[in-house]
């Protein structure tokens, strides 16, 4: 019991210095300053999952991004017979969540601890109100969040430009027609972590 | 199996009685907070006004910060220029309310409640001649001098209301300073202690009603500043006398819906009645009264950035009693305000009611425990 305290204290100062580091590793807030990024270390919100307690439900209006700092969680979505679809595996370093951070819409998966974890949780509110304080970092964090968001939309368009040539040609050579694009989209292989964010928030 | 099924069991106890634990000291630790305020009634007073000022000085602060000068810094501006100018509007304006000041005091001065019950029995009896005749004279002398007498009692409390405002003028700079400047930790910490399963609910709804509240006070306080200050200039232009202060009471009346304005006006006419005597002057001043409320309805509603919220009129007069019982006519004010953020929390709730499902039927996570 004595032994966990104290270990707990020590740990105190190297986990801020983790912090910092983990946040660093984020696409969105790689190009800030080392102080710039303690601001963001500020509001951050240091959160604690048991195994297989949900950080968030899929259909609830969502509010932030999370960033796992140690253990991994597992995104999923729950099919109408009750069955899961799992998406993606995270693990430290791992961001999800991130379009949270533009608007209240709900969220398009859930996302499941798999084991205990250490989770960072950096909120709209909390990000609206820093770009309120600090309008120059603002521009450059959201200006990063908007290249990232726009990225994906063109691999997304790309891949979808794809399957809709796949189908004509396959419409010319007189082979079965599917027009339920959906069972397409799930052959479409994922090449790399990246792509699998395409499906989470 | 078996051992398994036990450690298992214990498990859930040692959790369940943290959480009871936790759940009874945090019960205590708000119960703890509610009584002292009742105790210390007017630390709760205070503590109300410097959030509403916290609340009234936020974008101030924000817009100061905002030019990359440290926080801390920007209160201190905020601070020494709403110091500067009290100091420079006492200066400018005490020449102005002096005078009425002077004269209301000495309308008011204090003779003692008999002479003063005798002196208006002869005045009305001199007046009204039937009066005398039925002995009504006797009734109202000892009547007027009961609620003399009262009166006199009631000054104490005055003089006790008056130590109370004086500490109110050293404490909400300090609370209000502090307010601002670690409102956010505050936050961030208190919050931190809310489960899992309810953070990101609570977070955000207390993110919105924050914002929400924030333009409902600063909405309700400018809009009372900006009337009042119409009011004023209206008054002294049609020469009423004690135009100031009749004029800020009406803003400051403005703030209570659907009676306030009315309230407001009341005074000033009756002021103008007992100064000319002529009922043109009465109606010249109510329709600019009126004038104002439209100005204010339909001009300065839309630049103030406004949370409007609906009350009730039976409601209105059931908050300010209450508020006026607490805390006096201050509380009036204050209840109305209360009340108005009340409504919004309420609205809030049942917005997250609705669209987070820790309040519908909670359904299995995906590995459900089947131990448990």
């Amino acid at each position: 019991m004595i032994d966990g305290l104290w270990e707990n204290i020590f740990k105190k100062t190297k986990e801020e210095n983790n912090i910092l580091v983990i946040l660093k590793g984020v696409p969105m807030l790689n190009n800030l300053s080392n102080n710039e990024l303690r601001e963001f270390e500020r509001i951050v919100h240091r959160r604690n999952y048991k195994a297989n307690e949900n950080i968030f439900w899929e259909g609830e209006p969502g509010v932030g991004m999370y960033i796992i700092q140690s253990g991994s969680v597992k995104i999923y979505n729950t099919l109408p017979d009750s069955g899961i679809k799992e998406l993606a595996i995270l693990k430290m370093g791992d961001f999800f969540g991130e379009l949270a951070l533009l608007d209240e819409s709900p969220r398009s998966a859930s996302a499941n601890a798999l084991e205990a974890c250490q989770i960072l949780g950096l909120y709209r509110p909390d990000l609206f109100d820093l770009l309120e304080r600090r309008p120059k970092l603002g521009l450059k964090v959201m200006t990063k969040l908007a290249q990232i968001i726009g990225n994906r939309l063109r691999i997304t368009s790309s891949k979808l430009q794809s399957i809709y040539t796949a189908e004509f040609y396959r419409d010319k050579n007189q082979l079965k027609i599917d027009s339920n694009l959906t069972p397409l989209l799930e052959k479409v292989e994922v090449k790399d972590k990246n792509d699998t964010l395409d499906n989470l928030t | 199996m078996q051992t398994k099924e036990q450690t298992i069991i214990i498990h859930f106890n040692k959790g369940f009685f943290a959480r009871s634990l936790k759940l009874l000291s945090l019960i205590l630790l708000i119960g703890g907070i509610i009584t002292l305020f009742i105790i210390i009634k007017s630390l709760l007073f205070t503590f109300v006004v410097s959030i509403l000022l916290a609340f009234l000085l936020e974008p101030v602060v924000l817009t100061i910060e905002s030019h990359d000068i440290k926080r801390m810094f920007a209160i201190f501006i905020v601070f020494a220029s709403i110091a500067a100018i009290i100091a420079i509007g006492v200066f400018f304006t005490f020449p102005l309310i002096k005078p009425e000041i002077q004269t209301i005091s000495s309308h008011l001065q204090l003779k003692h409640p008999s002479v003063f019950a005798e002196e208006f029995a002869t005045a009305v009896e001199n007046n009204f001649p039937l009066i005398k005749q039925h002995g009504f004279s006797y009734d109202l002398t000892k009547y007027i001098h009961q609620v003399m007498d009262d009166l006199l009692k009631e000054s104490f409390e005055i003089v006790f209301e008056f130590v109370h405002f004086v500490s109110l003028i050293f404490l909400v700079p300090v609370f209000t300073f502090f307010l601002l400047k670690d409102g956010r930790r505050l936050k961030k910490t208190i919050i931190q202690f809310v489960p899992n399963r309810y953070f990101e609910m609570t977070l955000n709804m207390v993110y919105k009603m924050n914002q929400q509240i924030g333009s409902y006070i600063r909405g309700q306080l400018l809009d009372a500043i900006i009337v009042g200050i119409l009011s004023i200039i209206t008054l002294s232009l049609l020469n009423i006398r004690y135009s100031f202060l009749i004029g800020s009471v009406a803003g400051c009346a403005n703030i209570i819906p659907h009676f306030g304005p009315i309230v407001g006006a009341v005074p000033a006419i009756i002021i103008a009645l007992m100064e000319t005597g002529s009922f043109t002057m009465a109606l010249i001043i109510t329709a600019s009264f009126a004038i104002i409320q439209l100005l204010d309805y339909l001009f300065i509603s839309h630049i103030v950035v406004f949370k409007h919220i609906h009350m009730h009129p039976l409601m209105v007069v059931i908050i300010v009693f209450i508020g006026g019982y607490f805390m006096g006519v201050l509380g009036m004010f204050i209840a109305v305000m209360l009340a108005g953020i009340i409504k919004l929390i309420i609205t809030e709730l049942t917005w997250s009611f609705k669209h987070y499902r820790i309040f519908r039927q909670p359904e299995l996570t995906p590995v459900e425990n089947k131990h448990n």
